[in-house]
């Protein structure tokens, strides 16, 4: 997969969007537009976005309005609002319900850019489990919502080739033969800061392992059969902050 | 033969007016100056004795002018006796009455000689004259001088009285009894008549030297009892004068005109000085000391001597220790003792100077303060009616800044896009894409600033490390090569309590104009240090530096000293740091650089 991303760019003035889809375009990346908040939820119906581009004050509905719309239908879809001038208040409210950013129009279109790429990287998810079905699955699943998915079901494969590229790695803390607990204590020894999310099918046979796990540092523990819905909303969680500080360095 | 000759009488009556008059002559003599009227009773006594000589030696004289002058004679020495006494007791009348009498007895009396001699008639003419007068005299003294003399006067009035009677008696005794025309063949009567007279003489001169004695002895008393009251009156003023003179509060002194010396000073002149009395009197030079400035006492000594006073002269008294006292002299030349001397008088007026100086510096600070609070109110009114403006201003400048907002990003974008589908054009192409690019740069940084401005500033305030500041706006504002930067904020400095994106954008704004002021290259320092219970956070620069004329406005609204601006950064700086409860200050000198210093307040535990 490569860096090429979706985006939806949402302004009720027809240049803005016009305008920055062409740029987007030009760098390579996939872009809609949309005047208005039902317009993008039209849009946002139909297709998966990888980013949202989103005006904060819209007739009709704004931009805070249209980001929890969009969290129904696609959760965890990065969203980052452009302000000319906002109120302080519904800036905030956005950035609490989980907006990535607000900016400034202007935008700085060099720091925007800088941003797309750091979002193309953090969208790998590297699934470490030893049950191929589940890694195909759920593989699918996150590919759909715009992550590039790295499957790995051999346990005893090396932790360099684990981690690789990946942003965030999900962890079936029961192996075959060795405890997903020692694979995340090798991950950790390596990368302290690396996103680990637990996954597993024994929640009470497991549950001093998984606390064990959580002091290692495990980001948190989701139970099979994985809800798809929390777990998107949860690798949305775990990237808001990484999101926000690559936005905010540009 | 008779027991009293005539003669003998006559002679001794010659004999005993004779005495008499020198009597009277040497009682003129000692009194002529004090009463010259003496001259007439001296006058009418010689003339007495004459007229009693010229009838004695009427045998040896011819008839005629012994008989002619005798008897006239002595009325007139009584006349004259009379005048002089009126004068001697002041009661001096017109005589000329007394006079025509006198003339009309001496024509009877020539009538009686020349054309029909009788020595009766003469007599009685005598008698008649001689009791007009001497009557005319007992009234004199007895009731016409004043009542407390009449003590002195009564006897000669008494004599002159019996002079009267005698007279009277004659009168009466001449009609009756005959009588020979010789004066010497007298029988017993008319010579007793003489003899009496004599008698009476006598004890007129007698009691007249009495009179006269008693008059000088009264004169005396009352002359001594009116020294004494004199004295009585000059002790009294002396003693009121010593009185004054050492009660007095200003100081006096009393100096010989010829050398100086003090010749007394009173304790108000030893309280001011501070010198002794004794040290004053004995030293000849202290009076010369007093004067502070030696020509204002030339100049006061020749107002003296040629006025004769001077009247509150302001000088400056130096007192024995010194000390220079503002003073009012007052000078009187006066005699004492035969010598000209001059009584001062000094006066202090320290004190009444000082309280003059104090309502003249109280007056002129009162006008200071009315002028002071007359600033704050025009200020304060000056405040209001910016304030007011500033408040229409940033609700327009937020609504313009907002919907010129748009139309730049869409520029913005249009620019960027060109650029990129652009790569190959031409180089003018890219200088003019260039432009674009920075004008709609400059318009996006008033735009910012307009709606900075028009922001209600509200700060989010937490504990911020000066370190950490200053390094997030070298970051977000880093200065262009050839600025050489430098940090000094010590790690032990205590956080300050502020918004940190706040000061993070007024300490990026003071950077960017530093830098700005350094356009070859210079030094910017940030300094943080701990001042009492502030931070302050200094942004120095080695730049061009800020006209003294522009300091007082550099933090107004649209104030601006550049081509391009519109002068809201400073003035949002000098906001936000009110809103997180500090402030700015500005120094700078032309050419050396400026030093913007933010000041914070340090978090305190338990904020």
């Amino acid at each position: 997969m490569s860096d090429r991303l979706r985006i939806l760019i949402v302004d009720d003035d027809r240049n803005m969007t016009h305008t920055l889809a062409d740029i987007l375009a030009l760098k390579g990346h996939e872009t809609a537009e949309a005047a208005s908040g039902p317009q993008a939820m039209e849009q946002a119906r139909a297709r998966t976005f990888d980013l949202v581009l989103s005006d904060i004050r819209m007739p009709g509905m704004n931009g805070v309005e249209l980001h929890r719309e969009l969290c129904r239908v696609q959760p965890g879809v990065p969203l980052v609002l452009m302000t000319a001038y906002a109120s302080e208040e519904l800036t905030r409210q956005g950035l609490e319900e989980g907006v990535i950013a607000a900016v400034d129009k202007p935008l700085n279109l060099q720091r925007l850019l800088d941003f797309l790429g750091r979002l193309a990287e953090s969208r790998t998810i590297t699934v470490v489990d030893d049950d191929p079905a589940f890694c195909q699955t759920l593989g699918d699943i996150l590919e759909r919502r715009g992550f590039r998915v790295v499957t790995i079901t051999d346990p005893y494969a090396d932790v360099e080739h684990i981690v690789d590229q990946a942003q965030i790695i999900l962890l079936d803390i029961k192996l075959n033969h060795i405890g997903g607990e020692d694979v995340l204590r090798r991950i950790r020894a390596r990368y302290p800061d690396l996103p680990v999310l637990l996954v597993t099918g024994y929640r009470q046979e497991m549950a001093t392992a998984i606390q064990r796990a959580l002091e290692l540092g495990a980001y948190v523990c989701l139970y099979k059969p994985l809800d798809i819905p929390e777990l998107l909303r949860t690798l949305a969680q775990v990237r808001l902050g990484e999101l926000r500080s690559a936005i905010e360095k540009g | 033969m008779n027991l009293l000759d005539m003669r003998t009488v006559l002679l001794s009556y010659i004999i005993s007016s004779a005495i008499c008059a020198l009597v009277i002559g040497s009682l003129w003599a000692q009194n002529r100056r004090r009463s010259p009227e003496l001259g007439f009773w001296l006058a009418g006594f010689v003339i007495q004795f004459l007229a009693v000589l010229l009838i004695a030696l009427s045998r040896v004289l011819p008839g005629v002018v012994s008989i002619l002058y005798g008897t006239p004679l002595i009325l007139l020495g009584t006349l004259l006796l009379y005048v002089g006494l009126e004068r001697y007791w002041g009661k001096a009348r017109p005589q000329h009455y007394n006079f025509i009498l006198l003339g009309g007895f001496t024509l009877v009396h020539a009538y009686l000689v020349f054309v029909q001699p009788s020595l009766q008639a003469r007599n009685t003419n005598f008698s008649l004259g001689l009791l007009v007068f001497c009557a005319q005299c007992a009234w004199l003294l007895l009731r016409r001088v004043e009542p407390e003399t009449r003590e002195d006067t009564r006897r000669v009035g008494l004599v002159f009285i019996l002079f009267s009677l005698v007279s009277l008696v004659r009168l009466f005794a001449d009609m009756v009894v005959p009588q020979g025309n010789d004066l010497f063949q007298s029988g017993l009567y008319d010579t007793l008549a003489v003899l009496i007279y004599q008698m009476l003489y006598i004890g007129l001169t007698f009691a007249l030297f009495l009179m006269v004695t008693r008059r000088l002895f009264s004169a005396l008393e009352s002359d001594i009892s009116e020294r004494k009251r004199a004295e009585e009156a000059l002790r009294k003023s002396e003693e009121m004068f010593n009185k004054a003179f050492h009660a007095s509060p200003n100081a006096i002194l009393i100096t010989r005109a010829s050398d100086g010396t003090l010749a007394d000073v009173n304790e108000g002149f030893t309280a001011l000085s501070g010198y002794a009395r004794d040290e004053a009197l004995s030293s000849s030079s202290v009076a010369q000391r007093l004067w502070a400035d030696p020509a204002g006492r030339e100049r006061c000594l020749a107002e003296l001597r040629a006025q004769g006073r001077v009247r509150n002269w302001e000088f400056a008294f130096r007192t024995r220790e010194g000390a220079l006292l503002d003073c009012l002299y007052s000078g009187e030349m006066i005699t004492l003792g035969g010598e000209p001397h001059i009584l001062s008088i000094v006066r202090d007026i320290t004190e009444r100077k000082q309280a003059e100086e104090a309502k003249v510096e109280y007056a002129a600070r009162l006008e200071r303060e009315v002028q002071e609070r007359t600033r704050q109110l025009g200020e304060a009114q000056d405040r209001l009616v910016r304030q007011e403006r500033l408040a229409v201003l940033g609700q327009l400048a937020g609504g313009v800044g907002h919907e010129l907002r748009n139309p730049l990003a869409i520029i913005f974008n249009a620019v960027y896009y060109l650029k990129l589908v652009l790569p190959d054009a031409g180089e003018k192409i890219v200088e003019y894409l260039t432009i674009i690019d920075n004008e709609t740069r400059t318009a996006e940084k008033i735009v910012a600033d307009l709606l900075d401005f028009a922001r209600p500033t509200s700060a989010d305030r937490e504990p911020v490390a000066a370190a950490d500041l200053a390094r997030r706006v070298l970051e977000r504002y880093p200065a262009p090569t050839g600025v050489t930067v430098s940090v000094q904020a010590g790690a032990d400095l205590p956080p300050a309590y502020a918004d940190p994106r706040q000061m993070t954008q007024v300490l990026g704004n003071l950077v960017v104009n530093a830098c700005q002021a350094m356009p070859q290259g210079g030094r910017l320092t940030i300094s943080a240090t701990r001042r009492g219970k502030e931070m302050s956070i200094a942004v120095a620069d080695t730049g061009v530096g800020i006209a003294p004329e522009n300091m007082a406005r550099l933090f107004d609204p649209l104030f601006s000293t550049r081509a391009r601006g519109i002068g809201l950064g400073l003035a949002v700086c000098a906001r936000l740091a009110e809103a997180n409860g500090g402030r700015i200050e500005a120094h700078s000198e032309p050419e050396v650089g400026s030093t913007f210093t933010l000041y914070l307040p340090l978090h305190q535990a338990g904020e």
